[in-house]
Protein backbone atom coordinates (compact mmCIF):
# COMPACT_ATOMS: atom_id res chain seq x y z
CA UNK A 1 0.00 0.00 0.00
CA UNK A 2 1.39 3.38 -0.99
CA UNK A 3 2.35 5.57 1.91
CA UNK A 4 4.50 8.59 1.23
CA UNK A 5 4.38 9.62 4.87
CA UNK A 6 6.54 6.85 6.28
CA UNK A 7 9.32 9.32 7.04
CA UNK A 8 7.02 11.65 8.97
CA UNK A 9 5.26 9.67 11.71
CA UNK A 10 3.48 12.64 13.32
CA UNK A 11 1.87 13.75 10.07
CA UNK A 12 0.95 10.12 9.34
CA UNK A 13 -0.96 9.83 12.61
CA UNK A 14 -2.78 13.14 12.14
CA UNK A 15 -3.79 12.30 8.56
CA UNK A 16 -5.25 8.98 9.73
CA UNK A 17 -7.32 10.73 12.43
CA UNK A 18 -8.56 13.34 9.96
CA UNK A 19 -9.52 10.61 7.46
CA UNK A 20 -11.73 9.01 10.10
CA UNK A 21 -13.40 12.35 10.92
CA UNK A 22 -14.12 13.22 7.30
CA UNK A 23 -15.55 9.75 6.61
CA UNK A 24 -17.97 10.15 9.51
CA UNK A 25 -19.08 13.56 8.21
CA UNK A 26 -19.64 12.05 4.74
CA UNK A 27 -21.97 9.46 6.28
CA UNK A 28 -23.82 12.21 8.16
CA UNK A 29 -24.32 14.14 4.92
CA UNK A 30 -25.72 11.01 3.31
CA UNK A 31 -28.22 10.72 6.17
CA UNK A 32 -29.25 14.32 5.50
CA UNK A 33 -29.80 13.57 1.81
CA UNK A 34 -31.90 10.48 2.47
CA UNK A 35 -34.11 11.84 5.26
CA UNK A 36 -34.65 15.39 4.00
CA UNK A 37 -38.23 16.57 3.99
CA UNK A 38 -38.14 19.11 1.18
CA UNK A 39 -36.31 19.21 -2.14
CA UNK A 40 -34.07 22.04 -0.99
CA UNK A 41 -32.86 20.01 2.01
CA UNK A 42 -31.69 17.21 -0.22
CA UNK A 43 -29.97 19.58 -2.63
CA UNK A 44 -28.04 21.15 0.22
CA UNK A 45 -26.97 17.70 1.37
CA UNK A 46 -25.72 16.83 -2.12
CA UNK A 47 -23.66 19.99 -2.31
CA UNK A 48 -22.17 19.24 1.09
CA UNK A 49 -21.29 15.75 -0.16
CA UNK A 50 -19.39 17.25 -3.07
CA UNK A 51 -17.49 19.63 -0.84
CA UNK A 52 -16.51 16.94 1.65
CA UNK A 53 -15.22 14.85 -1.27
CA UNK A 54 -12.78 17.69 -1.91
CA UNK A 55 -11.40 17.21 1.60
CA UNK A 56 -11.04 13.47 0.97
CA UNK A 57 -9.10 14.11 -2.24
CA UNK A 58 -6.66 16.38 -0.40
CA UNK A 59 -6.04 13.71 2.22
CA UNK A 60 -5.34 11.16 -0.49
CA UNK A 61 -2.84 13.60 -1.96
CA UNK A 62 -1.07 13.65 1.40
CA UNK A 63 -0.75 9.88 1.35
CA UNK A 64 0.30 9.51 -2.27
CA UNK A 65 2.80 12.36 -2.21
CA UNK A 66 2.10 14.14 -5.49
CA UNK A 67 1.22 17.70 -6.33
CA UNK A 68 -1.22 16.93 -9.14
CA UNK A 69 -4.37 16.56 -7.11
CA UNK A 70 -4.86 20.32 -6.97
CA UNK A 71 -6.32 20.30 -10.49
CA UNK A 72 -9.04 17.90 -9.32
CA UNK A 73 -9.83 20.23 -6.39
CA UNK A 74 -10.27 23.19 -8.74
CA UNK A 75 -12.48 21.34 -11.19
CA UNK A 76 -14.75 19.78 -8.57
CA UNK A 77 -15.32 23.13 -6.87
CA UNK A 78 -16.23 24.71 -10.22
CA UNK A 79 -18.65 21.88 -11.01
CA UNK A 80 -20.21 22.17 -7.55
CA UNK A 81 -20.89 25.87 -8.08
CA UNK A 82 -22.44 25.27 -11.51
CA UNK A 83 -24.62 22.56 -9.98
CA UNK A 84 -25.89 24.99 -7.32
CA UNK A 85 -26.82 27.57 -9.94
CA UNK A 86 -28.66 24.99 -12.06
CA UNK A 87 -30.56 23.64 -9.04
CA UNK A 88 -31.69 27.07 -7.94
CA UNK A 89 -32.99 27.92 -11.41
CA UNK A 90 -34.83 24.61 -11.57
CA UNK A 91 -36.40 25.14 -8.16
CA UNK A 92 -37.59 28.58 -9.05
CA UNK A 93 -38.89 28.13 -12.58
CA UNK A 94 -39.31 24.46 -13.41
CA UNK A 95 -36.84 24.57 -16.28
CA UNK A 96 -33.30 25.83 -16.56
CA UNK A 97 -32.80 27.63 -19.84
CA UNK A 98 -36.07 29.02 -21.04
CA UNK A 99 -37.94 31.95 -19.44
CA UNK A 100 -41.35 31.59 -17.87
CA UNK A 101 -44.21 31.11 -20.22
CA UNK A 102 -46.76 33.88 -20.24
CA UNK A 103 -49.96 32.70 -18.65
CA UNK A 104 -53.21 34.74 -18.63
CA UNK A 105 -53.49 37.35 -15.93
CA UNK A 106 -55.75 35.66 -13.40
CA UNK A 107 -53.34 32.87 -12.62
CA UNK A 108 -50.29 35.06 -11.85
CA UNK A 109 -49.44 36.03 -8.29
CA UNK A 110 -47.82 39.31 -7.33
CA UNK A 111 -44.27 38.10 -7.92
CA UNK A 112 -44.82 37.47 -11.60
CA UNK A 113 -44.40 33.72 -11.25
CA UNK A 114 -47.15 31.63 -12.78
CA UNK A 115 -49.19 29.56 -10.41
CA UNK A 116 -48.82 26.16 -12.01
CA UNK A 117 -45.04 26.35 -12.17
CA UNK A 118 -44.63 26.70 -8.42
CA UNK A 119 -42.92 23.56 -7.21
CA UNK A 120 -44.47 21.87 -4.22
CA UNK A 121 -42.41 20.29 -1.47
CA UNK A 122 -43.23 16.69 -2.21
CA UNK A 123 -41.04 16.41 -5.27
CA UNK B 1 14.87 16.40 14.08
CA UNK B 2 15.86 20.03 14.02
CA UNK B 3 13.88 22.97 15.34
CA UNK B 4 12.62 24.09 11.92
CA UNK B 5 11.34 20.57 11.22
CA UNK B 6 9.29 20.58 14.40
CA UNK B 7 7.81 24.01 13.66
CA UNK B 8 6.78 23.04 10.09
CA UNK B 9 5.19 19.78 11.20
CA UNK B 10 3.36 21.50 14.05
CA UNK B 11 1.80 24.01 11.69
CA UNK B 12 0.80 21.36 9.13
CA UNK B 13 -0.86 19.25 11.81
CA UNK B 14 -2.59 22.28 13.35
CA UNK B 15 -4.14 23.32 10.03
CA UNK B 16 -5.19 19.74 9.30
CA UNK B 17 -6.92 19.30 12.65
CA UNK B 18 -8.70 22.67 12.58
CA UNK B 19 -9.95 22.01 9.05
CA UNK B 20 -11.26 18.59 10.02
CA UNK B 21 -13.06 19.92 13.08
CA UNK B 22 -14.75 22.66 11.04
CA UNK B 23 -15.87 20.23 8.33
CA UNK B 24 -17.20 17.80 10.90
CA UNK B 25 -19.00 20.50 12.89
CA UNK B 26 -20.53 21.88 9.72
CA UNK B 27 -21.97 18.57 8.64
CA UNK B 28 -23.35 17.83 12.13
CA UNK B 29 -25.05 21.23 12.06
CA UNK B 30 -26.47 20.37 8.65
CA UNK B 31 -28.29 17.45 10.27
CA UNK B 32 -29.40 19.19 13.45
CA UNK B 33 -30.86 22.47 12.21
CA UNK B 34 -34.59 22.33 11.54
CA UNK B 35 -34.89 24.70 8.62
CA UNK B 36 -33.48 25.12 5.11
CA UNK B 37 -32.29 28.66 5.90
CA UNK B 38 -30.37 27.60 9.02
CA UNK B 39 -28.91 24.61 7.20
CA UNK B 40 -27.59 26.84 4.47
CA UNK B 41 -25.82 28.90 7.12
CA UNK B 42 -24.24 25.71 8.46
CA UNK B 43 -23.11 24.80 4.95
CA UNK B 44 -21.68 28.02 3.64
CA UNK B 45 -19.55 29.10 6.55
CA UNK B 46 -17.77 26.28 8.41
CA UNK B 47 -17.37 23.87 5.49
CA UNK B 48 -15.77 26.55 3.33
CA UNK B 49 -13.36 27.53 6.05
CA UNK B 50 -12.52 23.86 6.69
CA UNK B 51 -11.60 23.31 3.05
CA UNK B 52 -9.59 26.54 3.15
CA UNK B 53 -7.52 25.23 6.07
CA UNK B 54 -7.00 21.87 4.41
CA UNK B 55 -5.76 23.49 1.21
CA UNK B 56 -3.34 25.66 3.18
CA UNK B 57 -2.04 22.55 4.96
CA UNK B 58 -1.57 20.91 1.55
CA UNK B 59 0.38 23.90 0.20
CA UNK B 60 2.64 23.93 3.28
CA UNK B 61 3.19 20.17 3.01
CA UNK B 62 4.20 20.42 -0.66
CA UNK B 63 6.66 23.17 0.17
CA UNK B 64 8.07 21.24 3.13
CA UNK B 65 8.77 18.00 1.25
CA UNK B 66 10.22 19.80 -1.81
CA UNK B 67 7.53 18.78 -4.24
CA UNK B 68 7.17 22.30 -5.62
CA UNK B 69 5.27 25.43 -4.71
CA UNK B 70 1.76 25.24 -6.10
CA UNK B 71 0.01 28.49 -6.95
CA UNK B 72 -3.12 26.63 -8.03
CA UNK B 73 -4.06 26.24 -4.40
CA UNK B 74 -4.34 30.00 -3.97
CA UNK B 75 -6.52 30.08 -7.08
CA UNK B 76 -8.76 27.38 -5.61
CA UNK B 77 -9.07 29.32 -2.33
CA UNK B 78 -10.00 32.57 -4.08
CA UNK B 79 -12.54 30.76 -6.24
CA UNK B 80 -14.17 29.07 -3.24
CA UNK B 81 -14.42 32.32 -1.27
CA UNK B 82 -16.08 34.08 -4.20
CA UNK B 83 -18.52 31.41 -5.35
CA UNK B 84 -19.81 29.69 -2.20
CA UNK B 85 -21.66 32.74 -0.75
CA UNK B 86 -23.12 33.52 -4.18
CA UNK B 87 -24.33 29.96 -4.64
CA UNK B 88 -25.88 29.77 -1.19
CA UNK B 89 -27.62 33.14 -1.69
CA UNK B 90 -29.13 31.89 -4.96
CA UNK B 91 -30.30 28.65 -3.38
CA UNK B 92 -31.90 30.39 -0.40
CA UNK B 93 -33.69 32.93 -2.58
CA UNK B 94 -35.01 30.24 -4.92
CA UNK B 95 -36.25 28.11 -2.04
CA UNK B 96 -37.97 31.10 -0.40
CA UNK B 97 -39.70 32.08 -3.64
CA UNK B 98 -40.85 28.54 -4.33
CA UNK B 99 -42.65 28.32 -1.04
CA UNK B 100 -40.57 26.31 1.40
CA UNK B 101 -42.00 26.99 4.87
CA UNK B 102 -39.86 28.51 7.60
CA UNK B 103 -39.43 26.90 10.99
CA UNK B 104 -42.51 27.22 13.11
CA UNK B 105 -40.69 28.87 16.02
CA UNK B 106 -39.26 31.67 13.90
CA UNK B 107 -39.53 35.08 15.47
CA UNK B 108 -39.99 37.60 12.73
CA UNK B 109 -40.39 37.57 8.97
CA UNK B 110 -40.21 41.08 7.55
CA UNK B 111 -39.79 39.93 3.97
CA UNK B 112 -43.27 38.49 4.05
CA UNK B 113 -44.74 41.64 5.57
CA UNK B 114 -43.16 43.91 3.02
CA UNK B 115 -43.88 42.08 -0.15
CA UNK B 116 -46.88 39.74 0.18
CA UNK B 117 -44.97 36.63 -0.82
CA UNK B 118 -46.41 33.26 -0.04
CA UNK B 119 -45.07 31.76 3.17
CA UNK C 1 -4.17 60.96 -10.03
CA UNK C 2 -1.83 60.11 -12.90
CA UNK C 3 0.61 62.83 -11.84
CA UNK C 4 0.71 61.34 -8.34
CA UNK C 5 1.67 57.90 -9.66
CA UNK C 6 4.31 59.36 -11.99
CA UNK C 7 5.81 61.44 -9.17
CA UNK C 8 5.91 58.46 -6.85
CA UNK C 9 7.58 56.21 -9.41
CA UNK C 10 10.14 58.85 -10.33
CA UNK C 11 11.03 59.37 -6.67
CA UNK C 12 11.52 55.63 -6.32
CA UNK C 13 13.71 55.60 -9.42
CA UNK C 14 15.86 58.48 -8.12
CA UNK C 15 16.35 56.63 -4.83
CA UNK C 16 17.33 53.51 -6.76
CA UNK C 17 19.92 55.35 -8.88
CA UNK C 18 21.40 57.18 -5.90
CA UNK C 19 21.99 54.08 -3.76
CA UNK C 20 25.27 52.16 -3.65
CA UNK C 21 23.93 48.67 -4.38
CA UNK C 22 20.78 48.87 -6.49
CA UNK C 23 18.33 46.01 -6.08
CA UNK C 24 14.61 45.40 -5.87
CA UNK C 25 14.62 46.08 -2.14
CA UNK C 26 15.99 49.59 -2.59
CA UNK C 27 13.35 50.34 -5.24
CA UNK C 28 10.57 49.23 -2.90
CA UNK C 29 12.07 51.24 -0.05
CA UNK C 30 12.28 54.33 -2.26
CA UNK C 31 8.64 53.79 -3.28
CA UNK C 32 7.47 53.65 0.32
CA UNK C 33 9.56 56.67 1.29
CA UNK C 34 8.19 58.66 -1.64
CA UNK C 35 4.64 57.63 -0.73
CA UNK C 36 5.16 58.81 2.83
CA UNK C 37 6.47 62.23 1.82
CA UNK C 38 3.91 62.71 -0.95
CA UNK C 39 1.04 61.91 1.43
CA UNK C 40 2.41 64.46 3.89
CA UNK C 41 2.61 66.98 1.06
CA UNK C 42 -0.87 66.28 -0.27
CA UNK C 43 -2.51 66.55 3.14
CA UNK C 44 -1.65 70.27 3.08
CA UNK C 45 -3.60 70.81 -0.13
CA UNK C 46 -7.20 69.62 -0.43
CA UNK C 47 -6.56 66.82 -2.90
CA UNK C 48 -6.79 63.11 -2.06
CA UNK C 49 -3.73 60.92 -2.18
CA UNK C 50 -4.41 57.79 -4.18
CA UNK C 51 -2.81 55.37 -1.75
CA UNK C 52 -5.49 56.16 0.80
CA UNK C 53 -7.96 54.07 -1.17
CA UNK C 54 -5.59 51.12 -1.27
CA UNK C 55 -4.95 51.43 2.45
CA UNK C 56 -8.69 51.46 3.17
CA UNK C 57 -9.25 48.44 0.93
CA UNK C 58 -6.50 46.61 2.79
CA UNK C 59 -8.11 47.47 6.14
CA UNK C 60 -11.48 46.22 4.82
CA UNK C 61 -9.83 42.94 3.87
CA UNK C 62 -8.30 42.49 7.32
CA UNK C 63 -11.62 43.27 9.05
CA UNK C 64 -13.35 40.80 6.74
CA UNK C 65 -10.90 38.02 7.65
CA UNK C 66 -11.45 38.62 11.37
CA UNK C 67 -15.22 38.56 10.92
CA UNK C 68 -15.02 35.27 9.00
CA UNK C 69 -13.12 33.54 11.80
CA UNK C 70 -15.54 34.82 14.45
CA UNK C 71 -18.47 33.71 12.27
CA UNK C 72 -17.40 30.10 12.11
CA UNK C 73 -16.80 29.83 15.83
CA UNK C 74 -20.26 31.23 16.52
CA UNK C 75 -21.93 28.81 14.09
CA UNK C 76 -20.13 25.90 15.79
CA UNK C 77 -21.40 27.19 19.13
CA UNK C 78 -24.97 27.15 17.81
CA UNK C 79 -24.46 23.59 16.59
CA UNK C 80 -23.49 22.31 20.03
CA UNK C 81 -26.17 24.11 22.06
CA UNK C 82 -29.76 22.73 22.23
CA UNK C 83 -32.20 23.99 19.67
CA UNK C 84 -34.16 26.30 21.96
CA UNK C 85 -31.35 28.84 21.80
CA UNK C 86 -32.11 29.47 18.14
CA UNK C 87 -34.50 32.29 17.22
CA UNK C 88 -34.26 32.50 13.46
CA UNK C 89 -35.98 35.16 11.41
CA UNK C 90 -35.66 37.52 8.48
CA UNK C 91 -35.01 41.23 9.06
CA UNK C 92 -34.69 44.16 6.69
CA UNK C 93 -31.74 46.54 6.40
CA UNK C 94 -31.82 49.89 4.62
CA UNK C 95 -28.76 50.79 2.60
CA UNK C 96 -27.92 53.50 0.12
CA UNK C 97 -25.13 52.20 -2.07
CA UNK C 98 -25.37 53.14 -5.69
CA UNK C 99 -23.73 50.64 -8.00
CA UNK C 100 -24.47 46.93 -8.36
CA UNK C 101 -20.93 45.85 -7.62
CA UNK C 102 -20.96 47.35 -4.13
CA UNK C 103 -24.33 45.83 -3.28
CA UNK C 104 -23.14 42.37 -4.33
CA UNK C 105 -19.90 42.84 -2.37
CA UNK C 106 -21.89 43.77 0.73
CA UNK C 107 -24.24 40.79 0.26
CA UNK C 108 -21.28 38.39 0.00
CA UNK C 109 -19.64 39.85 3.09
CA UNK C 110 -22.87 39.58 5.08
CA UNK C 111 -23.16 35.92 4.06
CA UNK C 112 -19.69 35.21 5.42
CA UNK C 113 -20.19 36.99 8.79
CA UNK C 114 -21.52 35.64 12.10
CA UNK C 115 -24.97 34.16 11.94
CA UNK C 116 -26.31 36.04 8.92
CA UNK C 117 -27.31 35.10 5.38
CA UNK C 118 -28.59 37.37 2.62
CA UNK C 119 -31.97 36.20 1.35
CA UNK C 120 -33.13 38.82 -1.10
CA UNK C 121 -32.33 42.25 -2.48
CA UNK C 122 -35.20 44.61 -3.28
CA UNK C 123 -35.47 45.50 -6.98
CA UNK C 124 -34.86 49.19 -6.34
CA UNK C 125 -31.66 48.30 -4.52
CA UNK C 126 -32.24 50.06 -1.21
CA UNK C 127 -33.40 47.22 1.09
CA UNK C 128 -31.47 44.07 1.94
CA UNK C 129 -33.26 41.16 3.60
CA UNK C 130 -31.08 39.16 5.99
CA UNK C 131 -31.82 35.83 7.66
CA UNK C 132 -30.29 35.64 11.11
CA UNK C 133 -29.81 32.72 13.50
CA UNK C 134 -30.54 34.84 16.57
CA UNK C 135 -33.08 37.63 16.27
CA UNK C 136 -33.01 38.59 19.93
CA UNK C 137 -30.20 41.11 19.42
CA UNK C 138 -31.03 42.09 15.88
CA UNK C 139 -30.49 45.88 16.26
CA UNK C 140 -27.00 45.37 17.64
CA UNK C 141 -25.96 43.13 14.75
CA UNK C 142 -27.49 45.44 12.15
CA UNK C 143 -25.72 48.48 13.55
CA UNK C 144 -22.48 46.49 13.67
CA UNK C 145 -22.84 45.57 10.00
CA UNK C 146 -23.59 49.15 9.09
CA UNK C 147 -20.65 50.52 11.06
CA UNK C 148 -18.05 48.04 9.91
CA UNK C 149 -18.91 47.15 6.35
CA UNK C 150 -21.13 49.79 4.76
CA UNK C 151 -19.08 52.75 5.94
CA UNK C 152 -15.80 51.14 4.92
CA UNK C 153 -17.10 50.28 1.47
CA UNK C 154 -18.25 53.86 1.08
CA UNK C 155 -14.80 55.10 2.06
CA UNK C 156 -13.08 52.79 -0.40
CA UNK C 157 -15.20 53.83 -3.35
CA UNK C 158 -15.13 57.50 -2.42
CA UNK C 159 -18.48 58.89 -1.30
CA UNK C 160 -18.89 62.26 0.40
Amino acid sequence: MINFLQDYPIINLVVNIVLILISISLVINLVTVVTGKTLADRVVGLDALGTQTLALIILYAFKHGTAYYMDAVLIISILGFVAMVVWSKYMQKGNVLYPLRQYPKESKNSNGMSQSKRKDEEV
Amino acid sequence: MQMSDIVWQFFICAFLLIGAIFCFGGSVGLLRFPDIFCRMQALSKPVTLGIFNLIIAYILFLYYTDLGFSLKGILAIVFLVITVPLGSHMMVKASYLSGVPMWKDSMVDELNENNNHQK
Amino acid sequence: MATQIVLNLSLAGIWLFLSDSPSLGSFVFGYLLGAFFLSAFYSQTQKQFYLRKIWRAFVLFIVFCKEVIIANLSVLRYVCLPLSHLNPGIVALNIDLRTNFEIVLLANMITLTPGTLTVEIAPEGNILYIHMLDCADAPRVLSHIEKEFVNRIKEVVGYD
